[in-house]
């Protein structure tokens, strides 16, 4: 058994519980020479996987690395309103990436919108970070789109410097279709079988039986009209998510969730760095009545 | 040194020390009250001086008489100038417009009579700073300084870094710590002592420091608190007066019915009201005890339903009530206006409030040393008895209370926790030090060790806060701008950094946390009440819980809003805060192991009418108390016969029981009397232990008598594996790794980052509390986790171990337990649970407000073990 902090052993308890879940859950194990141990690769839907434990999506037929809600500057916004923390973050951003950019060795990269956090004039911490982001990005060979986000407001000229394409406010590619997701979904090609989106920072809320609840960061997965929906966790140690477990759904943030689709029959993915991806059945099955 | 005055001086003696025109005024009290005896003499002499006696025995005036004569002495010789000679401290405001009004009167008579005798001398001038002060006041005490001063510790720390007033502090002669008992327990006390230290080195020499305190204990610890350290590492000089225990006391501890355990719940609350009612009638003025703010709106109910008193003669005063409500309680007691009020905790300290000949205690005051200073509030006159009658209305309640009583004649008392290496006080002291101007750090680092609750702090410690504060933690080097100090570490060298500091820092000050609160409305908008952040984050939707004396079940909540639907006679399925309830004294709990073991004999050996009668006597219980408790060491010892356990619970002998519930659930119970405090440092380490041996959740209830470890399952069937799997060596580790995703961390958490400015109350001036909205202290943790060493969480961690819990005397008893003082002793696994174990039983099953439910579940239990007992004699 994994040795798992004790909090996970809730999780663990999930796993007892739903039996269902065994099922719908596809294992490739393969070995890795780099880490010396088994990884678990969690496929999605066809060809989509989570890449390791973390907050991103690997495209295998198109060899894409997709992450989402960077919130670059947040540390600085937050300074505005009396909450000063070390600037760290960054580091932990960027180093998640290169863990997943070292996992899956992608052609290109896509963010799904909100690189940096304030909605105004980019702020000091937002040039010196988004500029060493994209100048290591592109150092490294890879293709960078960002698809807009509401928070990417005066970005357009970063991103041009560094060769990086804006895409507003949906990205076509082959059979995805990229979105931020603060907007409603117009009408999608035909050729789109999954819709890939940010926005909501997903999390879930899970309370052990002392009472203590913790939050996890998660992966939506659900239908639109024939279309296979996956809404991203927030890259952003910063943003630990909305719960979804615990919010109505008129009440959601992106209006594709909280008027297009139905919530509750979407699937949750749940991930923990260095504990694991583990997959619940639907949220409505999630929502706790007593 | 720190020496006890042994010395008693005359009133003429005294008086021969005075000021002639302040003596006359003196001589017009008939006596001079034991404290005045013994320490005015010192005072005079200029040494530092702690007081410890009881409310109403003229502690006050004994600290003030001689600074007053030496004002007047000054003022005489024309030597008095326009600057603050003496500063008086008290954690309480309304303390300090009470000593504001007891020193105008005085002073103006002693003008008067100056005048009288053609004595020309200038104005001694009093005013109070605190929070409240207005600009235009403190302006005019900037133009004409007041002599003395009366403040807040908060208030007393912003005046050090204000840059005009600071200067008027360079006179200062003496200090005054009022309610020292109070301050020395938390963080306030801990901000107060550098503060005094930060003064000392403004004033550039010393100054007299006088502590004022009620009943404490040890008396050498406090002082140290009060008069800090010398650079060589020794206390600083100080003589004690110890005149604790000059009033006499009359305490009894009282039953409403014979038999606790079986007297229907509420045969028992209406006796009780009943017994209140007869004491109230028959006394002037009663001022009742009942811990928690839920019981003292229900007891005033209930008293004036049954129409006790006229309507405007009763009146409960709590910490929840507006300031002003508090203000006309406080305000008609002195006025004695009042028959009976019914507080919480609230009326325990602080202010004169007039004449009260009773004061009765529902339940347990928790400490001895809490149970006389709230029996201290009567028998204002220090010749008048002070009468206190304690109510037990459960079965470890009751034992507590003849415990606590009988070592209160023993002159026990129990011992003071003082916090230690507080980095987020330390924090904030280090902004405003570095405001005053550029300091060395080894002079800084010094000046700090000067305060008993730093004495020992690691240098490293101290480093590790300079370099937050200087943004040393960010990863990268261009963000050191952004620290609220700058700090060399080669120079060795720090100083302020930012415009903003000086406001961040006088708008920010100060230890107590905001509690956030969440506005709390129906689906329809019906606006319901407030809960704390923490509670909300607690709920999940479905939860029921209970607000405002009725059950709610929790929907959802938008930031700060929760949306609710009533749910009528539905059990709650979260208990409601724990906060409010007060911890049992390690040191009483002990007493209590004591009396276990000592109780297990004479129920053994002795006849019931001696036992009974040493009851009465020892113990002040009244008949039916005595009754109730002889019931529950008979049914305790029947049950250990029936399972054949040999050895008895006493605080050397720490019981566990193996029970199997009715749902199958195994319960190890721990039998140890040893507070909430330590137990909850036992009980979580050992949960946390199990959890890894057996890979489930562990349930824990916690109490002050002991607590449960509930597992989903029969699964341990070798007691003893768990017990040696926590020890006094691996016991701090384990908890940490146990609390570290707690709400209660997250909490404590929050409340460090405030005190160490991470996360500001108030920002330019506005207060802040969008922050909270949108950020929960999770990802606050999540990101200062990786920091090693971040002086934020590092104290979170100490102040939840050590001040929140007893990490230290958990360590203490389970080295005893390794050298063998103390021993565990596993009973058999049997379907219930001991007598003993009845009340912590029931404490997890059910919530505080439901105690009738409690009470009726307590006695189907007891009944079922009886049952089974007489069952195994007749086999």
């Amino acid at each position: 058994m994994l040795d798992l902090p004790p909090y996970l052993l809730e999780l663990h308890d999930y796993f007892n519980i739903c039996s269902l879940m065994h099922n719908s859950i596809e294992y490739i194990y393969f070995y890795s020479w780099l880490r010396g141990c088994f990884i678990v690769c969690f496929v999605v839907s066809k060809s989509i996987e989570v890449v390791s434990d973390l907050p991103g999506l690997y495209l295998r037929d198109r060899g894409v690395l997709v992450i989402t809600d960077l919130h670059i500057g947040y540390e600085q916004a937050l300074q505005k309103q009396g909450v000063y923390i070390p600037r760290s973050t960054y580091v932990k951003t960027k180093q998640m990436i290169y863990e997943m950019i070292e996992e899956v060795k992608p052609e290109s990269i896509i963010v799904l919108g909100d690189v940096k956090h304030e909605f105004g004039v980019p702020s000091s911490q937002e040039w010196i970070e988004v500029k060493d982001l994209l100048t290591w990005l592109s150092s490294n060979n890879l293709k960078i789109h960002v698809v807009r986000g509401n928070h990417d407001n005066y970005i357009i000229a970063m991103l041009k410097k560094y060769g990086a394409e804006l895409h507003d406010p949906i990205m076509i590619e082959d059979r995805y279709a990229m979105v931020h997701g603060h907007k409603p979904l117009e009408e999608v090609p035909k050729s789109v079988e999954v819709l890939l989106m940010g926005h909501e920072h997903p999390a879930i809320a899970i309370k052990d039986n002392l009472g203590v609840k913790r939050k996890f960061k998660c992966f939506l997965k659900g239908v639109l009209n024939n279309v296979t929906v996956i809404v991203l966790p927030a890259l952003s140690p910063l943003a630990s998510g909305s719960t979804i477990n615990e919010t109505p759904q008129s009440l959601l943030l992106s209006p594709i969730l909280r008027d297009q689709v139905e919530v509750d029959s979407f699937k949750l993915i749940i991930i923990e760095p260095k504990a694991g991806v583990y997959e619940l059945p639907e949220l409505s099955k999630l929502k706790f009545t007593p | 040194m720190i020496i006890k005055a042994t010395r008693s001086y005359t009133k003429e003696e005294v008086l021969k020390l005075l000021d002639p025109v302040v003596a006359e005024w003196f001589s017009r009290f008939p006596d001079i009250t034991p404290p005045q005896r013994y320490a005015i003499v010192h005072i005079y002499e200029g040494k530092n001086v702690l007081i410890a006696s009881p409310t109403g025995s003229g502690k006050t005036l004994a600290a003030f008489i001689s600074i007053i004569s030496e004002l007047f002495k000054m003022a005489r010789s024309g030597e008095l100038q326009d600057s603050v000679y003496c500063v008086y401290v008290s954690p309480l405001r309304s303390l300090n417009y009470d000593i504001y009004k007891n020193l105008k009167k005085p002073l103006e008579e002693i003008q008067e009579l100056a005048k009288a005798k053609g004595v020309n001398v200038g104005e001694i001038r009093v005013a109070v700073r605190t929070g409240d002060t207005t600009q235009s006041e403190r302006a005019s005490m900037l133009r004409r300084p007041p002599h003395i001063l009366i403040t807040t510790p908060e208030s007393l720390a912003i005046i050090l870094c204000a840059p005009k007033f600071r200067q008027k502090l360079k006179t200062v002669k003496w200090v005054i710590v009022d309610e020292i008992h109070e301050l020395c327990s938390s963080k306030r006390g801990v901000h107060l002592t550098l503060s005094l230290e930060r003064l000392q080195e403004l004033v550039g020499r010393p100054f007299v420091r006088i502590g004022l305190s009620a009943t404490i204990h040890p008396l050498e610890i406090v002082a140290q608190f009060l008069v800090g350290y010398s650079d060589d590492g020794t206390p600083r000089d100080c003589v004690v007066v110890d005149t604790r225990f000059v009033k006499a006391i009359d305490l009894k501890v009282v039953c409403p019915v014979d038999d606790l355990i079986h007297a229907p719940a509420s045969i028992t609350t209406s006796r009780m009201y009943n017994l209140l009612k007869r004491l109230i009638r028959s006394h002037t003025t009663t001022l009742v005890f009942t811990n928690t703010r839920s019981g003292t709106e229900r007891v005033v109910y209930h008293l004036s339903k049954l129409k006790v008193v006229d309507g405007d003669e009763l009146a409960a005063h709590h910490s929840s009530l507006s300031r002003e409500i508090r203000r006309s309680v406080e305000d008609r007691l002195k006025e004695g206006k009042m028959k009976a009020v019914v507080c919480s905790t609230s009326l325990e300290l602080g202010i004169d409030i007039g004449y009260i000949d009773l004061v009765a205690q529902i339940g347990s005051p928790k400490s001895i040393s809490r149970c006389l200073q709230r029996v201290g509030r009567s028998g204002h006159a220090l010749d008048k008895v002070s009468k206190g009658i304690l109510i037990g209305m459960e079965m470890d309640d009751l034992v507590e209370d003849a415990v606590m009583v009988s070592e209160a004649y023993k002159g026990r008392l129990d011992r003071v926790y003082i916090p230690e290496n507080c980095l987020d006080v330390l924090a904030q002291h280090i902004v405003g030090m570095a405001l005053e101007k550029k300091w060395s750090v080894k002079e800084a680092y010094k000046l700090v060790k000067r305060s008993y609750c730093y004495r020992n702090l690691p240098y490293e410690s101290f480093q590790s806060v300079l370099k937050y504060l200087s943004g040393w933690y960010s990863t990268l080097e261009v963000y050191k701008v952004y620290g609220k100090i700058w700090y060399d570490d080669e120079e060795e060298v720090f100083g302020r950094r930012g415009p903003l500091l000086r406001l961040i820092y006088s708008t920010n000050v100060g230890t107590i946390p905001d509690e956030v609160a969440v506005k709390v409305f129906t689906l329809d908008g019906r606006w319901v009440g407030l809960i704390e952040e923490e509670f909300l984050e607690r709920l999940s939707p479905g939860d029921v819980f209970i607000l405002g004396g009725k059950p709610y079940e929790f929907r959802y909540s938008i930031g700060l809003k929760a949306y609710v639907t009533p749910k009528e006679g539905v059990k709650p399925t979260v208990p409601s805060w724990f906060s409010e309830m007060l911890p049992l004294s390690f040191d009483l709990g002990e007493a209590i192991g004591k009396f276990r073991e000592e109780m297990f004999q004479l129920v053994e050996k002795e006849p019931k009418t001696k036992t009974l009668k040493y009851l009465m006597e020892e113990y002040k219980c009244d008949k039916r108390a005595a009754n109730s408790i002889y019931t529950y060491f008979t049914s305790m010892l029947s049950f250990l016969k029936m399972l054949r356990v040999e050895v008895r619970p006493s605080n050397n002998v720490i019981l566990i029981e193996d029970y199997i519930d009715p749902e199958s659930r195994q319960n190890i119970i721990f039998h140890c009397v040893f507070g909430r405090r330590v137990n909850d440092a036992l009980s979580r380490a050992y949960a946390y232990a199990l959890m890894k041996m057996l890979g489930v959740n562990v349930a824990v209830t916690v109490g002050d008598t002991g607590f449960i470890l509930t597992l989903p399952r029969r699964m341990l069937h070798n007691v003893e594996l768990l017990l040696s799997a926590v020890n006094s060596s691996n016991l701090r580790e384990t908890l940490r790794k146990a609390v570290k995703y707690t709400e209660m961390v997250r909490r404590r958490f929050r409340h460090c980052a405030t005190r160490a400015f991470m996360i500001l109350r108030n920002y330019k001036g506005k207060e802040v509390k969008v922050s909270r909205q949108i950020f929960n202290a999770q990802v606050l943790m999540d990101v200062v986790e990786d920091i090693e060493n971040f002086p934020v969480l590092e104290e979170t961690y100490r102040e939840v171990l050590e001040d929140l819990m007893d990490v230290k005397t958990a360590e203490e008893v389970l080295r005893e337990v390794e050298l063998g003082l103390r021993r565990f002793y596993v009973m058999p696994t049997y379907d219930l649970p001991s007598p003993f174990a009845h009340g912590l039983v029931l404490q997890g099953l059910s919530d505080v407000v439901l105690m009738d439910d409690r009470r009726v579940l307590m006695q189907r239990l007891y009944d079922q073990v009886m049952e089974r007992i007489q069952r195994a004699n007749i086999m």
